[in-house]
């Protein structure tokens, strides 16, 4: 059977790992994001999404090296985005070890590119990631260039313009929910998972390993979370079991060891 | 014993998890391999591939690897380990393209599907059912999960070289074994400890 998801996102703003809460980051989590994409893949995490979240363009180079250097300890898939504003980049960040590219802005500014990129990986390889955007109760739409540019296009429309492209999975977030800790934007992220026919990642305000749980509920494939993962001790492992225990189909490996040559 | 081992490096995909993975299990030294003549020096070929039928057929082909690659497969003391879209391309010819496969095992590819309402692609973990032995599959047990990505599926002509069967919204050949081929529709490379044990069993044992 197919399993539910359990991705860490791993937020690097210049060269640190930060936490996210309404896209501003105040707080450096890590200095080195090496050493957590090592820790949560000892703690049985089933995906790893490393997203680029510097305010400048300039923060390419950088992002790439810290990708190359993690993918070296990553053997679950492993997602990166940010940035991606040519093709030669976007194939750089899948030569030095991204499985998946997350697009965001491209989707509304470069639909060319995201062709692209769609022709040369294939539509497995292209997450189409979606912020949405409340910016005031009876407004809704979603945001580019970082939260910064509203769009007011209902959220399962947009996530059909996605898939239409060539978005062979779906990164959902809430800018109101992202390090909110109320759990996920359900009310959109359900229309979304009703409305698209990819896989469906929630993200964006985890506090509780309950609010998972509701993720799933609301139909999505796999669920995300950030800042929470970095601060309980096997916190992968526990969001794993928390699922496991209430009936929901989650990867279990058990105890396989490999030899070393 | 593991032999000398080659990756295989045609411009489809990234060809660093596999190296990674195989540094991670001890090998640091694997072979990339590009031509003809650099697959002289191996006796053990790991065939990644990611993208579509046709365009891993076409670099193959671009790169002058076509007939050399079924040559190595042809010498029976010579193995190699299909990895997803290298596994396809091992086998006859797919409903994704227009050419041709390696031929080299007697199989079909097929488009998964959207039986049941499933989603397409097939991405994620899911359950490999081993369904015989093999030196590939030794100390996993009955089954383990692995991370697949993929639209189409192999469907062998004889079942008998079926080594793992997976289910979405119907069963599936996720591992084959035609005498000295290999293959597997996940990304072992990508599959924590299972995944590697796999890699570690194709080095130490196939």
């Amino acid at each position: 059977m197919l399993k539910k998801r359990v991705i860490a996102v791993i937020i690097i703003r210049d060269t640190g790992v930060v936490q996210s809460v309404r896209f501003q980051h105040t707080n450096v989590i890590h200095y080195d994001a090496y050493h957590a994409v090592e820790t949560f893949n000892r703690w049985a995490v089933d995906e790893i999404i490393l997203l680029n979240v510097s305010r400048s363009q300039d923060s390419q180079k950088t992002f790439l090296e810290i990708l190359t250097h993690v993918s070296s300890t990553c053997f679950v898939p492993l997602a990166a985005g940010g940035w991606i504003t040519s093709e030669d980049y976007g194939a750089a960040l899948i030569k030095n070890g991204a499985d998946k590219l997350v697009l965001n802005t491209a989707f509304h500014k470069n639909p060319d590119l995201v062709k692209r990129l769609v022709k040369r990986f294939g539509v497995q390889c292209i997450v189409g990631s979606m912020d949405v955007k409340r910016p005031q109760d009876d407004q809704i739409g979603i945001a580019i260039d970082r939260g910064q540019h509203f769009l007011p296009i209902p959220p399962e429309k947009w996530a059909v313009q996605m898939t239409d492209l060539g978005a062979g999975e779906i990164f959902f977030n809430s800018i109101e929910h992202d390090g909110n800790r109320k759990g996920y934007d359900l009310e959109n992220l359900k229309k979304v998972c009703n409305t698209v026919n990819v896989p469906v990642i929630a993200f964006g305000g985890v506090f509780l390993w309950k609010h998972m749980a509701q993720g799933l509920d609301a139909g999505a494939d796999a669920v995300a979370a950030a800042n929470i993962f970095h601060y309980k001790e096997l916190a992968t492992k526990k969001a794993k079991r928390f699922l496991a225990d209430k009936g929901y189909a989650i990867r279990n490996q058990g105890q396989v060891s490999y030899e070393v040559l | 014993m593991t032999g000398n081992i080659g990756i295989l490096e045609y411009g489809c995909g990234n060809i660093r998890s596999v190296k990674n993975a195989l540094i991670e299990i001890g090998l640091e030294n694997a072979k990339i391999i590009r031509t003809e003549s650099d697959l002289e020096t191996i006796n053990k070929l790991i065939f990644p591939g990611v993208g579509a039928f046709d365009s891993v057929c076409k670099n193959l082909e671009g790169k002058d690897l076509f007939r050399p690659l079924n040559k190595f497969i042809c010498h029976p003391d010579n193995k190699v380990l299909g990895i997803c879209l290298g596994m396809q391309v091992l086998c006859t010819d797919s409903q994704e393209g227009e050419k041709k496969g390696l031929g080299l095992v007697d199989a079909s590819v097929k488009f998964i599907g959207k039986h049941n309402g499933i989603k397409v692609p097939h991405m994620g973990w899911n359950t490999v059912s081993f369904i015989r032995e093999d030196p590939l599959l030794e100390g996993l047990g009955n089954e383990q999960d692995f991370y697949f990505v993929h639209s189409y599926c192999v469907i062998p002509n004889n079942q008998k070289i079926s080594l793992g069967v997976t289910d979405y919204g119907q069963p599936f050949t996720s591992i084959f074994r035609n005498e000295n081929v290999w293959g597997v529709q996940f990304h072992p490379e990508k599959s924590q400890a299972p995944g590697l044990k796999i890699l570690s069993n194709f080095l130490r044992h196939a």
